[in-house]
């Protein structure tokens, strides 16, 4: 057995009891299980938050990205920015809307300040659809990350069956507890782990980060620019806008809002989350230094640029406290996506239309039950389905950015509420998002031959929350005229 | 809303700016980026707008009895 494999073990292990003992002192009612019974300060409300956005996506494809496509991943800084000033007026809005209206699961936005079950329902069969692309992408990352840091000690599914059994296990014990205490320390781990990489190897390599940069530019010119096709600068603005908008609307994220304690501990965490981006730069850097050390990359090795430059550099057991933080940035995120998807099936879905009169008790072991459940429909997924996980993750964060206008709606404390029109908003941009999506691989062009070239470049899921919005507006209005020619007959 | 609300405008001008900079300037900009170092210093503005507004407004609710 290698020594990387043997720390990824002491990993695996040390996540299992972290998560477990979170739980101790604890007595454990459904509030208290999902939503921490809306007590977290600004510090842990600030790693859980934090812990979603700094994922595998940030740690495998922000790296591959800065090698594959240079100056277009820099969008991420600015829709991870603009989301938290957006943040700072509507998050601590939800938080008071979460507690006057005493919401736990992501769906019970929708339905209670609504008063519909209509959308309700929606947002749960939207919400529960989505999350299983996600969660498989944090698997599928993992797989990559403990197959690569161990050398192919372990294999991708072993990693993938372990890393479940492992999150499954602490969040039905300790529930949203489990999830921050892991939190914390996947936080502390990959801050001295990012800034270490991102100082030492351009200094090690290329002596400084100016000769890096010029190094890049001169081996491969235009990487720092934004080209005219692809990912050009309208991709670029309208990706970043969409983003913005639709950052809280993964049900992971939401409900992390409803969990924090105070208004000012939402506050403070929005000022603080841009400058948390940081540790993107930082694998954005490792990225750009793979480009000159191990060049030549392509395809799926892209993806694990940052293992190649990290096992051409270090020592094994440096590999492995990589990998293991690499193996917690999937855990915490997919561990909040099995906790809200089992929270909104059993309070949603079951209490709902199945067992009205169960009790509080009931709903908690339905919802425990639901987890090792879900994350076996998502493992199935995983291994038995061809799916292209990219174009359906983004599919999915696009279906989620339909509800983007109910939301907005729902915070607005004068505004009446019509579920009518929101759900009339929300069925065309998921119509035109299924059509485009589905039938033409999400390319507009190609949907809409006759489309100018500028507007064709514009992200899919903006264009359809544009039509969302449309369509919302138009039967606001309808609604609005009925509603006084009603008034005016009686 | 207060007139140092308006503060917050400021990020999206910056970010959605970027792609124009680049453009203007050139793919580097002190040995590193351009989008990079723009995007960077916007990040900190960010936080530092919120921090200002978020002082103005704990102000003014101190101030209320």
């Amino acid at each position: 057995m290698n020594i990387a494999l043997c720390i990824l073990g002491i990993f695996f292990a040390g996540a299992l009891a972290v998560g477990v003992a979170a739980r101790r002192g604890i007595s454990m009612n459904f509030e208290e299980w999902s939503i921490a019974g809306r007590g977290f300060g600004a510090v842990i409300s600030f790693v859980l938050i934090a812990g979603e956005i700094f994922s595998t996506y940030s740690f495998l494809g922000a790296t591959g990205w800065a090698y594959a496509k240079g100056a277009p991943v820099f969008y991420y800084m600015a829709c991870a920015s603009l989301a938290f000033v957006i943040g700072y007026w509507t998050l601590p809005r939800l938080r008071d809307v979460a507690q006057a209206h005493q919401l736990v699961s992501f769906s019970d936005y929708f339905e209670q300040v609504f008063a519909s079950r209509m959308l309700g329902a929606m947002a749960a069969i939207i919400g529960l659809g989505a999350m299983i692309p996600l969660l498989v992408i944090q698997m599928k990352g993992l797989g990559i990350i403990v197959h690569e840091s161990s050398y192919g000690g372990l294999s991708e599914a072993a990693a993938i069956w372990i890393g479940l059994a492992i999150m499954v296990g602490y969040i039905v014990v300790s529930g949203i507890r489990g999830a921050a205490t892991v939190a914390v320390v996947k936080d502390a781990l990959i801050l001295v782990v990012a800034l270490s990489l991102a100082i030492y190897l351009p200094i090690h390599y290329l002596g400084g980060y100016g000769r890096l940069f010029e190094a890049v530019e001169k081996a491969h010119p235009g990487h720092f620019t934004i080209p005219d096709t692809g990912l050009n600068a309208t991709w670029y603005n309208s990706t970043v806008l969409l983003v913005s908008l639709g950052y809280y609307l993964f049900p992971h994220a939401f409900t992390s809002v409803y969990a924090i304690k105070t208004r000012n501990a939402v506050r403070k965490n929005t000022i603080l989350m841009p400058l948390y981006q940081m540790l993107i730069v930082c694998m954005y850097i490792v990225g750009f230094t793979a480009i000159i050390v191990v060049p030549g990359l392509t395809g799926s090795s892209i993806d694990i640029a940052l293992f190649v430059i990290v096992k051409k550099t270090f020592p094994d057991w440096v590999v492995g406290i990589i990998g293991g933080a690499g193996l917690l940035t999937a855990l915490v995120p997919g561990a909040m996506i099995l906790l809200n998807a089992s929270t909104m099936f059993s309070k949603n879905v079951v209490k709902r239309y199945v067992l009205p009169q169960a009790s509080e008790a009931t709903v908690t072991t339905v919802a425990r039950l639901t987890v090792p459940v879900y994350a076996l429909i998502c493992v199935t997924i995983l291994f038995y389905s061809g799916w292209s996980m990219v174009p359906i993750s983004l599919f999915a964060s696009n279906l989620l950015d339909q509800l983007f206008p109910a939301f907005v709606l729902g915070l607005m404390p004068r505004t009446t509420k019509r579920p009518i029109p929101v759900a009339s908003g929300i069925v065309a941009g998921i119509a035109l998002l299924a059509y485009v999506s589905i039938g033409f691989g999400g390319s507009l062009a190609q949907a809409f031959p006759n489309m100018a070239a500028s507007i064709a470049s514009v992200n899919i899921g903006l264009i359809a929350l544009g039509l969302n919005v449309l369509v919302l507006i138009v039967c606001w209005k309808l609604t609005c005229v009925t509603e006084r020619k009603l008034v005016a007959e009686r | 809303m207060k007139a140092v609300h308006l503060l917050a405008v400021l990020p999206f001008v910056g970010f959605f700016s970027g792609t124009w900079v680049v453009r203007y300037w050139g793919p580097l900009l002190f040995r590193a980026p351009t989008l990079l170092i723009w995007n960077l210093a916007w990040m900190l503005a960010s936080a530092g707008i919120l921090w200002i507004i978020y002082a103005a407004d704990n102000k003014s609710s101190t101030e209320q009895p």
